[in-house]
């Protein structure tokens, strides 16, 4: 590069001195002499030129190339830890939901305890008794225990089974549920099986 | 303590007597209400912690299922129960108890129970 330069200078310096001493016809000559040399010249910077160019965009390239990464693996993380952060939230609160049922479990499991001890004391035990009234209606008595929810079911399977209640009494006593119903059957092949 | 006053009909309902500090314990919370609909009539009667219902139902329906469900979800724990059928008419009565921990209106009690007896009378006729 350098000695180009160095070159050029010189060059130029010549053309400077024949012109002065010389006429037109070398000055014609010299400046043909300077265009040739010129567009040499020329080609070879535009091609170191073109290089440098071309290096500094590759380059730039390669640092986009690196920014781009690092800005995907930032946002990758974010996003992890804000899906385990929901996971946090869920877990909780299905712990929350856990200890709820379990309460509400133990309380059962009190009421239920002490109905079966009531009974015990008081030696009584569950029963069912059925005696028919007419073709298709029955009267029922039924002993069982105490508990939450079980009169319910019991409405649920006598319902299901096609029974219909026509006069009912329930009492409690001791623990126990005493239920007396007269009951009328609706589709008369139907087995009663009540399980307790 | 002393629950909250229940919020009734003007005509109907609250009349807990107010009395000196020295019978507080004395005071007790008392207030029942009716509500009827077409084929429904609900009487609710709460003293304390005891709550009579009477129910009068129209076109048989077997109501025992869903008023003994609605019942465990309102947490009132059922004591007596006494009804059948007169006529074109279901009539029963329940005597049940507020679980502790919880609190509820008359006025709660009864729309509850007109809506399911609706409700279950429109699944009936649909079926």
């Amino acid at each position: 590069m350098e000695y180009e330069d160095e070159d050029w200078l010189c060059v130029t310096m010549d053309e400077f001195s024949l012109a002065t001493e010389n006429g037109f016809s070398r000055q014609m000559m010299s400046r043909k002499r300077n265009y040739d040399d010129d567009t040499r010249e020329y080609k070879s910077k535009n091609l170191e030129t073109e290089r440098r160019r071309r290096e500094k965009l590759s380059s730039r390239l390669l640092m986009l190339r690196s920014m781009m990464n690092k800005a995907t693996i930032v946002e990758d993380a974010i996003t992890y830890i804000e899906k385990l952060q929901d996971k946090v939230q869920n877990l909780s609160q299905e712990l929350h939901q856990m200890e709820a049922t379990s309460v509400e479990t133990a309380e059962t499991k009190i009421v239920e305890i002490d109905a079966v001890e009531d009974m015990k004391n008081w030696g009584i035990q569950e029963e069912v008794r059925v005696a028919q009234i007419n073709e298709n209606k029955l009267w029922v008595k039924i002993i069982i225990e105490k508990k939450r929810g079980r009169f319910n079911r019991l409405m649920q399977a006598l319902n299901n089974f096609g029974i219909e209640l026509i006069d009912t009494n329930l009492t409690t006593t001791k623990g126990s549920f005493l239920i007396t119903s007269c009951i009328k059957v609706i589709l008369r092949k139907i087995k009663i099986k009540l399980d307790f | 303590m002393m629950r909250r006053r229940h919020e009734g009909e003007a005509d109907e309902g609250d009349f807990s007597t107010l009395q000196e500090p020295d019978q507080y314990s004395e005071n007790l919370r008392s207030s029942w209400i009716r509500r009827k609909s077409k084929d429904t009539e609900v009487d609710v009667r709460i003293v304390d912690n005891e709550v009579t219902i009477k129910l009068v139902q129209r076109k048989k329906i077997d109501c025992l299922v869903h008023v003994s469900h609605l019942l465990d979800q309102l947490n009132l724990d059922l004591q007596h129960v006494a009804g059948g059928h007169i006529g074109d008419f279901c009539s029963y009565l329940f005597n049940t108890k507020i679980c502790e921990g919880s609190s509820l209106y008359a006025s709660a009690i009864a729309h509850k129970l007109i809506q399911v007896m609706d409700t279950s009378f429109a699944a009936a006729s649909l079926a």
